[in-house]
């Protein structure tokens, strides 16, 4: 099996260098003609797909089994995930693959006890950048390293097209030069979600940092006309923690003094927190009713129904530019979400997942080749990237954020986010989901005004030193 | 032959003697039997279930235990080490969540409970007649009861959606301010009573109402005779009477109440902030969080806590039946 991938790998190594080389002048005027010629002939074509097969196209009919993909149920995970599989099927006829989808509340705790229990019942799985660490522990990741290297010029198309900053998280350990156990399918950060038509009609411009926001928040907020002018999730727990986090890291906060041996202090009872908490309460006086236990459900629901305009930064959707769920989709755009001009502040939040292939599954190769699929942009099959942003997908590809901003507006702002420094969601230490947790706990306790602003930075610290110890890192 | 008979007489099933006590195992066909005394033929039959409760409660319990005493997280199962009782003092002492999720579920517990058990009584007593369509109108109390309680959490919270939601439509339409329902720290924990309220009422109904139509025709028309009405009617006759079902059904909502789970964490996941974060939802959202030996310790809690108010309330109905049997001789 792994002969015959060699071979085929090598096959295409050698068109991808033969296109390099003959991608002159001349020969794109010839492949031009060629395919005006082809357009014309229409009907008369053999086969409609072979023009969209990119230099990394391969099938393997050898290749057989049965997988099953785990992944979130709904868009961007599960519908991409179905989208790309009829050309994955093309490709390899005989690997039936079964996609088992679980609701993204559940999935992330679920996917490490998953990963825990060592089954082989799954071949591959959705994994986000801060579960990493705790899955990697748990020994259920196959390094992709070695897979990825018989490609080298899927994989260097690969990595020229997605950032480094996303790509890092994906590594073992989690900086550039690590090795890659996973491969990021799918890129989210916090964008700005406006109401353009609302904009103009006020005379604003997008803002560019959070006075502008709290501003423009202001200039929006129409109770008396069911219209609110802010909503962000502010759910206990871990939404609390990502919007706290939005604010206090564009500040130029970070969760720790170091990332090291000697640090791993945390840094959120000083200035830079309390700057946090006070835009986040500032823009809650303009804040739609549900926003304080709100998540993605509330937040697209309350934009897609026109009563909140102005979601200074929030995850990634494709429902609020799509017709059938929102009469405004023409009017809400995208862009980078608020930051200060402040040393540091210049930085994103970076979400999204990868997959990973279970160390204990019985048909790695297949399972590492639907990955492969999955993450593939035109080099592949331009099929691909197209049935990614029909689906409902967020591709990780900056050209294919490019190439269907048409159909889909919002990758205009996740282009322009992935292009800056980016801050993982969650802190890439097996314990960053425990650390989120006990950090978003305090910031609604003070938000639904349970707790003073001190005491709730002062507890983020004490509890976040108490999940430090435990895990050793002070030793 | 009288030594070859006598063995085969004891192999044979007793069935022209006395009864003696045990089990009697062996094939008939070759009518071979051996006698188990009781006491492990007792511990024979037991057996399957107490292996089941094993595997299935004991088994965890004490696995529970341990982790109550550990550090363990699940994202760092490597990291995991004996703390004694430093997960009981975190919490005891240091979580300003824990006391409040024990304060919530015993105030959920109590009101949940009394309101249902009150208004259960009364919609009982009110269809304690025959008139027409009384058979229609029983059946259709009891739906609720079989709505998944997931699903009726997300209806309840659809409805209640502060802005596009039909019950403030329905108040609007009516001339009235908009309510916030499950969005705002002060009303959440009363929305969040309504759908458990609504669903659990009619079953109490029902069962009251069964032990209200099983007391004797000539006891009630006995009371009738000698003037017994009202309240007095209620105190002294229908309540002893029913007491009984009233103890069981009091017993069954508060346990199922005390656990309350699903429908709090699909309406509010214990939020805003902690406004319904009962002692179920916090557990569960600290396990999310990781921290499995905080979950246990936590747990363990909540089961000492549930068996202190069960026995409590138990006494307590113990002795009022006493008082009431004794009220009604």
């Amino acid at each position: 099996m792994a002969g015959d991938m060699d071979r085929v790998y090598r096959q295409t190594r050698k068109d991808a260098r033969r296109l390099k080389l003959e991608l002159s002048r001349r020969r794109m005027l010839q492949i031009g003609v060629a395919s005006a010629a082809i357009a014309v002939a229409g009907p008369y074509r053999k086969s409609a797909a072979e023009g969209t097969h990119g230099p990394g196209w391969y099938t393997d009919d050898k290749l057989t089994g049965e997988i099953t993909i785990y992944t979130f149920s709904g868009q961007r995970w599960e519908l991409p995930a179905r989208g790309v599989l009829p050309i994955f099927n093309e490709r390899f006829p005989n690997v039936k693959v079964n996609i088992s989808a679980v609701p993204i509340s559940e999935g992330i705790t679920k996917g490490v006890m998953l990963a825990s229990a060592h089954s082989s019942d799954l071949d591959a799985l959705l994994v986000h950048a801060g579960e990493m660490a705790a899955i990697n522990n748990a020994g259920a990741q196959e390094p992709l390293q070695g897979y990825l290297d018989k490609d080298p010029g899927w994989l260097e198309n690969y990595l020229a097209e997605v950032p480094a900053d996303i790509t890092k998280n994906y590594r073992i350990p989690q900086t550039r030069e690590g090795q890659l156990f996973a491969i990021p399918t799918d890129g989210n950060t916090h964008i700005m979600f406006y109401r353009s038509d609302l904009f103009k009609e006020a005379g604003l411009s997008v803002p560019k940092t959070w006075d502008d926001a709290i501003a423009a928040c202001k200039a929006l907020h129409k109770p008396e006309k069911d219209q609110y002018g802010f909503i962000c999730w502010a759910r206990r727990g871990l939404y609390s923690a990502l919007s706290f986090q939005q604010i206090f890291c564009t500040n130029g906060g970070r969760m720790f003094d170091s990332e090291g041996k000697g640090g791993w202090h945390p840094q959120f009872n000083n200035d830079k927190g309390r700057i946090a908490l006070e835009t986040l309460t500032k823009l809650m006086k303009y804040a739609h009713p549900v926003t304080l236990n709100a998540v993605d459900d509330e937040v697209n629901t309350a934009l897609a129904n026109g009563t909140a305009v102005f979601a200074p930064f929030t995850g990634g959707t494709t429902i609020l530019n799509d017709a059938k769920y929102t009469k405004f989709h023409d009017v809400f755009a995208t862009d980078l979400a608020p930051h200060n001009p402040v040393p540091g502040g210049d930085v994103n939040i970076l979400a999204g997942f990868g997959m990973y292939v279970n160390a204990y599954s019985d048909n790695k190769q297949a399972a590492f080749e639907f990955i492969k699929h999955l993450a593939s942009g035109d080099y592949t099959d331009t099929r691909i990237g197209k049935a990614l942003a029909e689906n409902f997908g967020q591709p990780v590809r900056l050209p294919l954020l490019e190439k269907y901003a048409s159909i889909r507006p919002h990758f205009v702002g996740l282009k322009k986010s992935f292009e800056l420094p980016q801050i993982p969601v969650i802190p890439l230490l097996p314990e960053g989901i425990t650390i989120h947790e006990v950090v978003g706990n305090e910031v609604s306790a003070y938000l639904a005004g349970e707790k003073k602003m001190d005491d709730a930075l002062k507890a983020m610290d004490d509890n976040v030193t108490q999940v430090m110890t435990d895990g050793g890192y002070y030793k | 032959m009288a030594t070859t008979s006598e063995p085969t007489q004891n192999r044979t099933a007793p069935v022209d003697r006395e009864p003696v006590g045990g089990l009697y195992i062996g094939s008939v066909g070759r009518g071979r039997w051996r006698r188990i005394p009781e006491g492990r033929a007792a511990f024979l039959m037991m057996l399957p279930a107490l292996l089941v409760l094993t595997i299935l409660a004991l088994y965890p319990l004490y696995w529970v235990a341990v982790t109550a005493f550990r550090v363990e997280n699940l994202f760092n199962p490597a990291a995991g080490h004996w703390a004694g009782f430093r997960n009981f003092e975190f919490l005891l002492a240091r979580d300003d969540t824990f006391w409040k999720s024990i304060r919530l579920s015993l105030i959920w517990c109590l009101s949940v409970v009394a309101i249902q058990m009150s208004l259960g009584f009364a919609l009982a007593l009110l269809l304690d007649r025959s008139m027409r369509g009384i058979g229609i109108l029983r059946t259709l109390l009891v739906i609720p009861v079989f709505i998944a309680p997931v699903a009726l959490g997300l209806t309840w919270r659809y409805m209640y959606e502060p802005v596009s939601g039909v019950l403030n439509y329905l108040l609007t339409s009516l001339g009235f301010a908009r309510f916030t329902w499950h969005t705002s720290p002060d009303t959440a924990f009363i929305a969040v009573m309504l759908p458990e309220i609504w669903q659990w009422t009619p079953f109490v109904t029902l069962i009251l109402l069964a032990g209200i139509q099983s007391i004797s025709p000539e006891i009630v028309e006995a009371a009738r005779l000698d003037g017994v009405r009202g309240w007095v009617y209620l105190r002294r006759i229908v309540l002893p009477m029913i007491w009984p079902v009233v103890a069981m059904v009091l017993l069954l909502r508060l346990v199922d109440s005390i656990r309350i789970f699903d429908m709090i964490y699909v309406i509010t996941r214990g939020g805003p902030g902690s406004a319904t974060l009962v002692a179920s939802v916090d557990n569960f959202t600290m396990f999310q969080s990781g921290r499995l030996g905080t979950t246990a310790a936590y747990g363990l809690i909540i089961v000492v806590v549930i068996d202190v108010v069960v026995v409590f309330f138990l006494r307590i109905l113990h002795r009022q039946e006493k008082r009431a049997r004794t009220a009604s001789l």
